[in-house]
């Protein structure tokens, strides 16, 4: 696969503060990254670096000219006093698109995002998830090989969110390479391939699947045998914790979801089920944070 | 068992838009309830009518007991409250914020005193007592707003999308928190847009376009709108039913 760009050992420093710290990472042509983590990881300043709006402090982002980077915020400034076609072709003008040609290519990305029937509506007056795709749109009209987006989804519903990503996919099966940060967990499912960010650092990489194999425990959820009751917190912490292999515990609603040794036994209390469970990307994200602090 | 929040059909317009639009649930005093749906959903316009910072437009809602449309003082001295966009003084230490927001709530000497140093070791902020509120990360900060939200001891507390947006493993210590006010009676309601947050709750209503159309447990609402699926498929489903 062909390299869209690749970030070595890339350090940002704002003063005293280190935003990213010793990134290195690869996006290839046609391949969906996706960057994940809370407020604060660095989602943000990796972006910028990645589009070539910051300069990194260490480290080196190649390729260096990078005119033709398609870049999307969540925070991404449409007109709202213009109309959805207004919008889209400003953009098209200011990557010097003219004429029949703008014209047929706005038509055609309206369409592909769903808005061509809403062309007349002023951007202000579009719900959370229509702001996104005209946004989408926007930044991919002059036809970037490569998409930043940072945070596209954010606050947006799952609908919306379901609608983006597939969109996202079809800018990846077209050869565009896709770099995107998202602060929901289970949005790395729609990616390749997922970096997990943490403190400025990314944790680890690679799809989904891998990442929650790196977790050496089993997962169990512990709940009340009787349907529809009520758990009672305490007790039910303190039993999780006196069950053989317990690594930690947490309650959950009406139940409370634990970590157990890979070698231990699911031994249910009296009045309890113990069900093994699926890891989560969280579970995996917690646990290598926590290798990260233990080394 | 009493209600903390008690709502029939409450209704609230702008003009022609209705943000809410007859809204009727019962919140049980010492659990915990999550209002589930996108932003412009009418989701902080329901709390802002709990909090009585707005008038209904039409229907009837008690909190704590009291009638919202005319006891919004008593409310509002009763409940507690914390956004997303929850404002602690930077420059302030972290004692400083919990003094600060103290005498906003009326308390004073010895008492706020002996509160503010439960509260840094309820919290885990005992070692940062001394740190400017402005050199905390997200978690931190986080439980340290949640600290002066609740200086008082609310017996309600409204945290509107406050416990999203900080790393997995300061949201756990968060609910840990939660969770240990709701078993001493508090009665929690969260709203949120991240459906994993909603898991951590008793019950949850989910809302959208200020219509609640579903209530139930999150695993009532799992095998009742997704055949024992996610609470994400749960909204998608919802969401795209024809109405």
């Amino acid at each position: 696969m062909e390299l869209a760009m690749h970030l070595q050992s890339v350090s940002k420093r704002f003063g005293t503060i280190t935003a990213v710290e010793g990134v290195d990472l690869k996006v290839h042509r046609g391949e969906l990254v996706g960057l994940v983590g809370p407020d604060g990881a660095g989602k943000t300043t990796l972006a910028r670096l990645a589009a070539g709006a910051l300069a990194p402090t260490a480290g080196r982002v190649e390729p260096e000219s990078r005119g033709r980077v398609g870049y999307l915020t969540g925070r991404f400034s449409l007109y709202p006093e213009l109309t959805v076609w207004e919008n889209l072709t400003f953009f098209a003008r200011i990557y010097g698109m003219t004429g029949p040609a703008l014209t047929a290519e706005a038509e055609r990305l309206l369409d592909w995002v769903g808005l061509l029937p809403f062309k007349t509506r002023l951007a202000g007056a579009l719900s959370g998830g229509m702001r996104q795709k005209l946004a989408l749109a926007c930044a991919v009209i002059h036809q970037p090989p490569m998409l930043i987006l940072d945070e596209p989804t954010t606050a947006v519903d799952p609908v919306a969110r379901a609608a983006f990503w597939n969109l996202l996919r079809e800018q990846s099966h077209r050869g565009c390479a896709v770099l995107v940060t998202t602060p929901y967990m289970d949005e790395a499912e729609f990616c390749h391939r997922v970096g997990l960010l943490h403190q400025g650092r990314v944790l680890a990489m690679g799809t989904a699947a891998e990442l929650k194999a790196r977790l050496p425990h089993r997962m169990a959820v512990l709940a009340p045998a009787a349907p529809g009751e009520k758990l009672r917190r305490a007790e039910a912490m303190a039993l999780a914790a006196a069950l053989p292999g317990h690594r930690w515990s947490q309650p959950l609603g009406a139940s409370v979801r634990m970590a157990l040794d890979a070698s231990a036994d699911l031994l249910a209390p009296a009045g309890y089920t113990l069900t093994q469970v699926e890891p989560s990307l969280e579970d995996a994200y917690i646990w290598l944070a926590g290798e990260e602090v233990r080394a | 068992m009493t209600n903390a929040i008690s709502l029939r059909s409450l209704t609230r317009r702008f003009g022609d838009f209705t943000a809410v639009d007859s809204v009727t649930f019962d919140v049980p005093e010492g659990s915990v309830m999550g209002l589930l749906g996108p932003n412009g959903a009418g989701k902080t316009t329901l709390i802002r009518m709990l909090l009585g910072l707005l008038t209904p437009t039409a229907g009837e809602g008690q909190v704590l007991g009291y009638d919202l449309r005319t006891k919004t003082e008593a409310i509002r001295q009763k409940a507690g409250y914390m956004s997303q966009r929850f404002s602690l003084y930077n420059d302030l230490t972290v004692e400083e914020n919990l003094l600060f927001y103290g005498r906003v709530y009326g308390l004073r000497g010895a008492g706020l005193n002996d509160r503010k140093d439960e509260l840094l070791g309820w919290s885990g902020l005992g070692d940062q007592r001394r740190s400017p509120a402005g050199e905390l990360g997200g978690g931190l900060r986080q439980r340290l707003a949640f600290a002066c939200a609740i200086l008082h001891r609310p017996p309600l507390l409204l945290l509107d999308e406050a416990t999203s947006g900080v790393d997995p493993v300061s949201r756990r210590k968060f609910w840990d928190l939660i969770y240990g006010l709701s078993d001493g009676g508090t009665t929690v309601l969260v709203t949120t847009h991240y459906m994993d947050e909603a898991e951590h709750c008793d019950r949850l209503g989910m809302i959208l376009a200020g219509k609640l159309v579903a209530l139930g447990t999150p695993d009532e609402l799992r095998h009742a709108h997704a055949g024992g699926g996610s609470l994400d498929q749960v909204f998608v489903n919802l969401a795209t039913q024809p109405t």
